[in-house]
């Protein structure tokens, strides 16, 4: 038996043909389907944010009288946080525009990239927002317990700051360790076939 | 609109009965090859848009295919199964279709055996593309891609070989 011979075996195949229109009609339906959603979140994600600016605002407006620097500096230290969360959001979101109508190689490397990218919001991004936040929550506490007593300047921060870094530690530790061996073993599966191709 | 739905069902019409044998040779279970084949269309209709002619239609096509067939791989990890394909209707009498089928599920069995992206290769060598094009699907140049599915017709037959000596 020659190539030639299973070329033929190949091409004996019977396909059953699907009826066209029923099937343009699903896959166009499915397309305007995910189109709604996708434009449905974005409204949602812009809204959401113009909402927590704005009362942001509002709050800088009606309480900022009589308060120290540091409630101005923990406003706009949250202003900061929304805008990082965003920019990750939105490039997130890019990464979702994938495209496969380039070759194989070029289609893997781009799939590596936006693994890499997911790893490092789960490893970096998620410090650096856990870390305004935390800066952001401290110049609350200082304004608000500056009139309070030593105990009370001393334990509000404590906590705060347990609290947000404790559940940051536990997350690493159990939920986003889980994902980083599935984003790494993805890495590694890509980076495999795309070797495999190029060798 | 109504422009991308021509063009789309030309597509679907002049391809898809390859796209089928490779979605077919790529996952040998015939409930995911409908999901995958149903998956490429759907990245086909979308990309539609950006389709600026730069390379073959048919090129094109191929690429959409052989990329969401190598995502579809990657997102459903367990799919693969090793049993007897469905029986394939080929007209003639009892004894040549059955041998047809016998050699045609060998045939499916052993490139199952074969590494998930040299299964996209062979698919389109057997689908009778040209070296060139392949080499423009894969992204690579067309001497390695010569030397590639050389290797994969060598490791195939080699295990067409012993599926013989060994039976199914």
């Amino acid at each position: 038996m020659d190539f030639e011979d299973l070329k033929k075996n190949w091409n004996s195949q019977q396909v059953n043909k699907k009826d066209m229109i029923s099937l343009t009609t699903d896959i166009k339906s499915d397309w305007e389907k995910q189109q709604r959603k996708l434009k449905l979140s974005i409204i949602f994600v812009a809204l959401s944010f113009t909402l927590v600016f704005i009362v942001f605002i509002w709050v800088y407006i009606r309480f900022h009288e009589g308060r120290t620097i540091f409630f101005s500096a923990s406003l706009c230290s949250m202003a900061i946080l929304m805008i990082v969360y965003f920019w990750v959001l939105c490039k997130g979101i890019a990464y979702k525009n994938e495209s496969y109508q380039s070759s194989s190689i070029e289609y893997l490397t781009y799939q590596i990239k936006k693994l890499d990218w997911l790893r490092k919001t789960k490893t970096t991004y998620i410090w650096i927002y856990s870390i305004i936040l935390w800066i952001s929550l401290m110049f609350y506490m200082w304004d608000i317990t500056i009139g309070g007593s030593l105990l009370l300047k001393i334990l509000a921060p404590l906590i705060s700051t347990l609290y947000i870094f404790g559940t940051m530690i536990f997350s690493q530790k159990t939920k986003i360790k889980k994902q980083l061996i599935a984003i790494d073993g993805l890495i590694e599966k890509l980076k495999a076939i795309k070797e495999n191709i190029l060798n | 609109m109504k422009n991308n739905e021509e063009a789309f069902n030309k597509i679907v019409k002049d391809n898809h009965t390859s796209i089928y044998r490779i979605c077919m040779a790529y996952l040998y279970d015939k409930s995911h090859a409908d999901d995958l084949y149903q998956e490429i269309l759907i990245q086909v209709w979308k990309s539609l848009n950006s389709y600026k002619g730069d390379a073959q239609l048919s090129t094109w096509v191929y690429r959409v295919a052989i990329n969401t067939a190598l995502n579809y791989n990657i997102k459903n990890k367990k799919h693969v199964t090793f049993s007897l394909r469905e029986v394939i209707i080929i007209e003639g009498n009892e004894s040549d279709k059955e041998n047809k089928e016998k050699e045609l599920d060998k045939l499916f069995y052993c490139i199952q055996q074969l590494e998930a992206q040299d299964r996209l290769i062979i698919s389109l060598v057997l689908e009778d593309k040209s070296y060139k094009e392949i080499a423009e699907i894969v992204g690579s140049n067309i001497n390695h891609i010569g030397v590639k599915i050389s290797r994969i017709k060598a490791r195939l037959f080699k295990l067409m070989e012993n599926t013989s000596e060994n039976g199914l």
